[in-house]
């Protein structure tokens, strides 16, 4: 009789260490999940381009026309326009002196001047050209393909600042590598 | 009957364990689910813009070039046809080759 009072407080015992146990997988199961979802930075890339892409866009066209600052004296497109951009536009590449983007430019800008019969008539660009190369990798799949630089394109009507107002096709191509702080590697 | 009473306290005690066995099986197998989804969830944290506005870049070309079709609106359907299409989309839905 005694045994079995003494089997019952045992197995009151093992129960608690069994709840003990469950409790510790539980909380550690929770605290797994939250790390490896916050632990994954946010990929701001995409949104950075458009913001970029924007900011280029209302440089190269103003109100309808293009900016007077592609043209030179003589009316013809400025070709020192890709030197000139920075200052044009009031924008900058400078980024975190961090993970050796000091060394290489993390993003990249062009601008494609069409007529409208496609004819490429103007262009211009700058920053790290060799980002455009991952604009125009089209497999997602690709285990590797977060970590290549994301691009966006915008497109924009306007016309020309003689009187005839010439019909202007512009392409923009905005490219952001910044990987390191935009994926999990 | 003391002897009878054992043996069915020993039963009970087994089916107590098995269950807890269970219970804890299942539990350890929503929690790896769980983590294994954050994990998913975690990866594809991407900011975009609002898609309903520029899917189709409707909107955000005709706030851009509104003001130029107003100067010159010739070909304005050429030229609309021509800004909503998309060499990075059309490279990735396997179209275009731009």
């Amino acid at each position: 009789m005694s045994n079995l009072f003494r089997n019952k407080i045992g197995g009151d015992k093992v129960i608690s260490v069994y709840w003990f146990a469950i409790i510790v997988i539980v909380a550690g199961g929770v605290i797994a999940m939250v790390y490896t979802f916050y632990s994954s930075p946010y990929d701001v890339r995409e949104l950075e381009g458009e913001v970029l892409a924007n900011k280029v866009a209302d440089c190269v066209s103003f109100q309808g026309k293009l900016n007077e600052e592609l043209f030179d004296i003589e009316g013809n497109f400025n070709l020192k326009f890709s030197e000139d951009f920075f200052e044009v536009c009031g924008l900058n590449f400078e980024t975190e002196n961090e993970n050796g983007w000091e060394e290489s430019e993390q993003f990249f800008v062009e601008g494609v001047f069409y007529d409208l019969d496609e004819n490429e008539i103007f262009g211009f660009s700058k920053g790290n050209l060799n980002l455009k190369a991952d604009c125009f990798i089209p497999d997602k799949k690709r285990k590797d393909y977060e970590k290549l630089s994301k691009c966006v394109e915008k497109r924009i009507y306007s016309v020309g600042i003689s009187e005839g107002e010439e019909q202007y096709l512009i392409k923009i191509l905005v490219g952001v590598d910044k990987a390191e702080k935009n994926v999990k590697i | 009957m003391l002897r009878f009473s054992l043996i069915n306290s020993k039963k009970a005690q087994v089916a107590e364990t098995m269950t807890w066995v269970v219970a804890t099986i299942i539990i350890i197998f929503l929690i790896l689910s769980s983590i294994y989804i954050a994990s998913l969830l975690g990866e594809n944290k991407n900011l975009k813009t609002n898609k309903i506005e520029t899917s189709s870049n409707y909107n955000w070309v005709e706030n851009k070039s509104k003001n130029a079709f107003e100067l010159n609106s010739e070909n304005r359907a050429e030229v609309v046809l021509w800004l909503n299409e998309n060499s990075l989309e059309d490279l990735n839905s396997g179209g275009g080759n731009d």
